[in-house]
């Protein structure tokens, strides 16, 4: 595939989200974690962006720091750039901070069980998002929550209700609806449906999907399931060791595959059509996130790693204004994997 | 709702007769009673007639039961070996007890969750280092010996406060009560402290700083507000043992209240005052816990759908 | 980096109590509560051994009363003559031993009955648990002072009235702890392989569910210390003229105004004992907690 040196990354006006260059290390008492080792992320507006990779990769470091809400010891950032439409958040003032959360850019959470309070009803804290932001009185406040509690598909009623009334599903349609009480134009999704059922995950994605288009809301959405990134995402950036390794539209990562972890994550899922090949999983472990790898953090696990992959960081090559990969395998431009080419 | 109140009271029942009874069996234990009210120089004779008189040959349990039966149906638990109607003896000093208790209480909450809060929002800083080493330092103190102390630096040695009894209303109080209230507000820090940092850990928190909620709003409002329980469960904890276990201090202050009533009682070998007087603040301490235990329900939300069987 | 990775395969890999040591010593506070009850227990041996019964304990040979702090005398005199200063280390055996004792009790029978009751559930739990409630429910003090009433004034009567009292308090540990590790799938495994019940219980069900009760035995002994002085103080505990702390701060009352040095070295001993037990016990509980939570 050739590489299209040309193709600068300029910075493009419909960017609501850019991050540069970013570094994130957590201090803890035992050990040093790199958690976010220098990415470059861009959101566009109103398209959804997956990220993607296992556990540990720095998926959620780096969401977190959008809304700086790296808990503080013992994290730490340690460089790069962090602009909200436009604005610098590591510059904001703690006011500014709080006016930002929530109105521009709000979060949903991993796990719908703990994410509320279990002693306000959720109609309280939707209307405390409103009425932090909103100009509006108390009782406005509870009828725009109830609204919202609508618009995710539960009755309004139920606003006078506690967390524990409700399923897990339900929770996190409560999740959404706080996220989203303020018309955000951003959203962070971070593996909203794990912890739900398979069925509820579909109707929630669903939820997301229209409520995204409702609004018009750019969003980010984390995940490890491959089959949600091709439901919902238009870009997807893969994450590992806490670097980007490859990023591009879901066609290019999908039907262009060019990194060997990409590629390991695809061979990862059973092949429904030959149900009696053998799994093909990744070899070896999740790399180690105490090292701060000065080489490619993948190689011992990677089927076509060669010497100079111990040797340096990958460089990131562009294949198109969108398609990037961070391997060194491809200094070799002959260089092929797998996926993609078994026909020849 | 209702039902669940009244199968707690019903409930209480049984466990009150029960501890009654060991009060009584151990107390029967300590001697004869009859020979406690004519003194030493009365002759067999006339112990034996007033043993008859009172009832002392019986069994155990006939014996129980009549005692019960007082007590229940006439308010009457017998006189002591003044001759003095224990019930009322008890029911005049127990406001006593009951207002050192509710003065001690309120200071410790004053002091304590202010201080707790404190130390955890600024863990692992020189405030939470300070607080900590206080009031781990203040939980190890004898409440008596504190009172022991103050007593010589304040009123023997400045003469601001008096020494002893209730005489001096406000005056009097302060002494007992702030040496009660040292351990119990150290206690009470340290697990204020404690169930601020779990809540200060959770997940819920997180969101609400998503919203935009500020830092302030957050640990008062969102923190304290789910904190606040187990804090309330210590306080009435240290409450019901207040009131049945300031013996100590009230001896030392002598102060008019039940615990230096029992232990003077126990001291002249005043039996029934005794088994009156634990009888009584057992009951009246399982009580008030049961009290507490049903505000809990108000309290906490998902209590209250439990015991309205959602 | 291969240190945190390859911890678990090393050869030499720490047993569970040099795991918790090690997690103890971390922690400052608990270190030099440590060394301070150390020193506490020694002073106690080495008292026994060079304090003289007669002068200082009985009183005997009636000189030098009531003498202020000095060189010859580091905590000065009492009303018979006899050095506080002595009186004050030999007290320490009276206030260890009631408060281990005393805590043993209750921790032997607390925790087997409310073990039994964890394990075995059913009407036996329910027995049990009615019983430790009944008894929950009498304030610890007056349980005690019923059974002192009841029995008499003697050392081995304080430490049984102390031990009873408590015990409850450890039932209602011991039965949480047994049930939440009864659940658990190694106890299973164990069942399933026939393995008797009350081999199940002591090799299995116990070690781990300890956890909880160490930490809570620590703060116990604290408690009974002071639980010992208190009746000492009031005349109910250890019988004068033997020098327990809380009798020695009752025998200095009539003295407050006149000698008041006399009342601030025996409760000053109980608050060091029972900081350093304190101390202790924080240490131990989070010296036990990463195991169990983390």
């Amino acid at each position: 595939m050739e590489e299209n040196k040309d193709v600068l990354k300029t910075d493009q006006p419909d960017c609501v989200l850019e991050i540069k260059d970013l570094s994130i290390r957590y201090d803890t008492d035992d050990a040093r974690v790199y958690a976010v080792n220098g990415i470059d992320l861009k959101l566009k507006k109103q398209t959804t962006l997956g990220l993607v990779g296992e556990t540990g990769a720095g998926k959620t470091t780096t969401v977190l720091s959008l809304l700086r809400l790296v808990p503080d010891p013992p994290g730490v950032i340690t460089g790069g750039e962090i602009l909200v439409n436009g604005n610098d958040v590591m510059k904001l003032s703690r006011k500014e901070l709080s006016a930002m959360r929530g109105k521009e850019i709000a979060m949903i959470f991993q796990d719908p069980m703990t994410s509320l309070n279990p002693v306000m009803t959720v109609g309280d804290q939707i209307a405390e998002s409103i009425m932090i932001h909103e100009n509006v009185s108390k009782e406005e406040a509870f009828k725009m929550a109830q609204k919202m509690l609508e618009t995710v598909g539960i009755s309004g009623d139920r606003a006078v209700e506690y967390p524990h009334q409700f399923s897990g599903g339900m929770k996190q349609r409560v999740d959404i609806a706080i996220a989203l009480a303020c018309h955000p134009n951003i959203l962070i999704a971070d593996e909203p449906t794990t912890a739900l059922d398979v069925t509820i995950q579909a109707q929630v994605l669903k939820l997301m999907k229209d409520l995204k288009d409702q609004f018009q809301t750019s969003m980010i959405m984390i995940t490890h399931d491959l089959g949600i990134v091709a439901r919902t995402c238009d870009e997807v950036a893969v994450m590992y060791a806490g670097r980007i390794v490859e990023e591009g539209t879901l066609e290019e990562i999908f039907k262009k595959t060019m990194h060997p972890y990409t590629e390991g994550l695809f061979n990862s899922l059973p092949n429904m059509k030959d149900r009696s090949s053998k799994l093909k999983p990744i070899k070896g472990l999740i790399s180690d996130p105490t090292v701060d790898y000065q080489y490619c953090a993948f190689a011992d696990r990677c089927p076509y790693a060669s010497d100079k992959c111990w040797q340096e960081v990958p460089e990131k090559r562009y294949y198109s204004e969108t398609h990037m990969v961070m391997c060194s395998a491809y200094d070799d431009p002959q260089f092929h994997i797998a996926r993609g080419h078994e026909n020849g | 709702m209702w039902k669940y109140i009244l199968k707690r009271i019903l409930f209480l029942i049984p466990i009150m007769l029960l501890s009654s009874f060991i009060v009584y069996y151990l107390m029967s234990l300590t001697g004869d009673p009859a020979q406690a009210m004519l003194g030493e120089d009365a002759t067999e004779e006339q112990l034996e007639q007033l043993r008859e008189e009172m009832g002392l040959n019986d069994p155990l349990i006939v014996r129980y039961g009549r005692y019960i039966g007082n007590v229940v149906f006439h308010g009457d638990l017998g006189t002591d070996i003044w001759k003095k109607s224990v019930f009322d003896e008890y029911m005049a000093r127990l406001p006593y007890t009951l207002y050192l208790a509710c003065v001690s209480m309120f200071l410790t909450a004053l002091i304590s969750v202010p201080l707790g809060i404190i130390a955890a929002v600024r863990q692992n800083k020189w405030e939470d280092f300070v607080l900590s080493a206080l009031a781990i330092a203040g939980m190890s103190i004898p409440n008596f010996w504190l009172g022991l102390l103050l007593m010589i630096k304040f009123a023997l040695q400045l003469g601001w406060l008096p020494t002893s009894g209730a005489e001096d209303g406000v005056l009097s109080l302060i002494l007992p009560a702030f040496c009660t209230a040292v351990p119990n507000a150290a206690l009470i820090t340290r697990m204020t402290r404690s169930s601020m940092l779990d809540c200060i850990r959770a997940d819920y928190l997180r969101t609400a700083r998503a919203k935009g909620v500020k830092e302030g709003k957050i640990v008062l409002k969102h923190a304290l507000g789910n904190a606040i329980i187990p804090i309330l469960t210590s306080m009435s904890n240290q409450f019901a043992i207040l009131i049945g276990g300031s013996v100590v201090v009230e001896t030392v202050f002598a102060w008019p209240g039940v615990g230096s009533l029992i232990i003077n009682a126990v001291k002249a070998k005043n039996t029934n005052m005794v088994t009156g007087g634990i009888i009584m603040t057992t009951v009246f301490v399982a009580v008030i816990l049961l009290l507490v235990d049903l505000l809990y329900a108000f309290l906490d939300p998902r209590i209250k759908a439990q015991y309205q069987g959602k | 980096m291969s240190k945190k990775t390859n911890a678990a395969a090393q050869p030499g890999r720490k047993t569970q109590g040099q795991l918790i040591w090690h997690q103890f010593k971390k922690n400052k506070g608990a270190v030099i509560g440590l060394i301070a009850f150390l020193a506490i227990v020694g002073l106690a041996i080495i008292a026994l051994f060079i304090v003289d019964y007669d002068t200082q304990i009985a009183g005997m040979l009636i000189k030098d009363k009531l003498q202020k702090p000095s060189a010859a005398h580091i905590f000065g005199t009492d009303h018979l003559g006899r050095d506080v200063f002595l009186r004050v280390i030999y007290g320490a055996h009276y206030s260890l031993l009631i408060g281990f004792l005393g805590t043993g009790v209750s921790v032997l029978f607390g925790t087997l009955i409310g073990a039994v009751a964890g394990y075995f559930g059913g009407k036996l739990e329910w027995f049990i648990m009615r019983l430790v409630d009944v008894l929950m429910t009498i304030p610890t003090m007056l349980m005690a002072t019923c059974v002192v009433a009841a029995f008499g004034i003697s050392i081995t009567n304080l430490i049984l009235a102390i031990g009873i009292s408590t015990a409850p308090h450890f039932a209602r540990t011991a039965r949480a702890s047994v049930m939440t590790v009864r659940g658990n799938e190694y106890v299973e495994a164990a069942k399933a392989i026939g393995t008797n019940d009350f081999v199940i219980m002591f090799k299995h069900v116990m070690p781990n569910a300890l956890s909880p009760i160490i930490v809570q035995a620590t703060n116990r002994v604290a408690t009974c210390i002071i639980a010992a002085a208190s009746f000492s103080f009031l005349g109910l505990g250890v019988p004068s003229p033997l020098p327990e702390w809380g009798a020695m701060l009752s025998d200095a009352k009539p003295f407050m105004r006149t000698q008041p040095y006399l009342m601030i070295f025996p409760g000053l001993a109980i608050m060091i004992t029972v900081l350093a037990l304190n101390l202790i016990g924080d240490g131990l509980r989070d010296a036990l907690d990463p195991k169990l939570k983390r």
